[in-house]
């Protein structure tokens, strides 16, 4: 009897650990943004003072150091800017750029367009695009994100 | 040409972000009543604005709201939940403003309302059915601003970058809530869809029923083994 009693009490316990675990651990982490290798390597970044902050984040903040990232795109795009701007005016630099923005606009609405996301993360990736393209059309009027100024090496 | 450079920085975020649903469109998938969900988080905003109109003007919440509505008409139906969140997230702060005295207690407050959210946050990263990015990015900048607090010399500096980051907790949080709910809610056909909070307490209600059940079976299996004796 005792041993029955005692198998049925164990089996009762078993069942309920997946309800324990579930409402109490809080350390297996799930982080599916991944930064491309391809972003992280790239030659023309690395002049960039925030290319080597963004590799102290990647693993633990990898959407703030993406925006790190992009910016030392930013940076990049400026600095081709000036040099078209000394082997050209500075105007006909500016519309080769927009012409550039242009072109890359367009074939991002055609790959938008044609996607059809199906599953929530998919879903929540493909609006955070939206969203994204938005300010490309439209000045952001809405809240602005500020991000940390004075965060220092660690 | 800041424009231009900021039109070249959104292109490549939105082609970094596209290339990542492309990679997480094939899980399994359910319908997800995203429209009846949307609208229930921008009613709710909306029917806190009528209630509390005489408590200020909340303008930016009313600019959260008005595009969240634009987006749902557009049948951008998620994006429209995250910023209905958003808007809710900030109302709440406006209505429950925490009292802060000096640096000090701004960064315990923040600290306080990080580990809350990470516990929303948890569920979220344990879950392969749902990413919440938007949640994501406010969580992150949320911790990055109380480490950026502590760095700060001045009280009033730290104050001003701790109640920032309260804000991100609070609005990384319902848009936490809201993709969770969203997930839960698959292959459902919603009429009448449930208030998060409810959702998260059902939760929670279910653990601890699930254990009062256990607890009870165990007590009356010993009683009836020391009757039997």
């Amino acid at each position: 009897m005792t041993w029955k009693l005692s198998s049925l009490a164990f089996f009762l316990i078993f069942l309920y650990i997946p309800f324990l675990s579930h409402s109490t651990s809080s350390d297996v982490y799930y982080m599916p943004f991944q930064i491309e290798d391809t972003w992280l390597s790239e030659k023309n970044l690395t002049d960039c003072a925030k290319y080597e902050e963004a590799h102290l984040y990647v693993e633990n903040y990898p959407l703030y150091a993406f925006d790190l990232l992009v910016d030392c795109y930013s940076e990049n795009v400026s600095k081709r800017y000036l040099d078209l701007s000394d082997k050209f005016d500075a105007l006909v630099a500016g519309s080769m750029l927009l012409d550039e923005a242009k072109s890359e606009y367009s074939q991002l609405k055609e790959e938008m367009d044609s996607f059809h996301p199906e599953t929530l993360p998919a879903q929540e990736w493909f609006s955070l695009a939206m969203k994204t393209s938005k300010t490309l059309t439209s000045t952001s009027k809405g809240q602005r994100v500020i991000y940390p100024k004075t965060i220092l090496m660690e | 040409m800041t424009s231009l450079i900021q039109s070249f920085t959104s292109l490549h975020k939105a082609r970094a972000f596209i290339s990542m649903s492309k990679e997480r469109n094939n899980v399994t998938s359910q319908s997800m009543p995203y429209s009846a969900i949307a609208y229930k988080w921008i009613s709710t905003v909306k029917n806190m604005l009528k209630e509390f109109e005489e408590f200020g003007q909340f303008k930016d919440v009313k600019s959260l709201i008005n595009s969240a509505e634009k987006h749902y008409d557009e049948g951008y139906y998620y994006l429209a939940l995250m910023e209905s969140a958003q808007a809710k997230a900030l109302m709440d702060y406006y209505l429950n403003r925490p009292d802060i005295n000096n640096g000090k207690e701004a960064i315990r407050i923040a600290e306080t309302y990080l580990n809350y959210t990470s516990t929303f946050m948890s569920e979220i990263y344990e879950s392969n059915l749902v990413d919440a990015p938007f949640a994501e990015i406010y969580f992150e900048l949320a911790e990055l601003h109380i480490k950026d607090a502590k760095k700060q010399d001045r009280d009033s500096a730290k104050i001003t970058i701790a109640t920032l980051s309260i804000k991100e907790s609070m609005i990384a949080k319902e848009q936490a809530i809201a993709a969770m709910f969203l997930s839960k809610t698959a292959g459902l056909s919603l009429e009448n869809p449930q208030s998060p909070d409810q959702n998260v307490s059902n939760s929670f209600n279910q653990y601890v029923l699930a254990g009062l059940i256990l607890l009870v079976i165990v007590v009356a299996l010993v009683i009836v083994k020391k009757l039997r004796k």
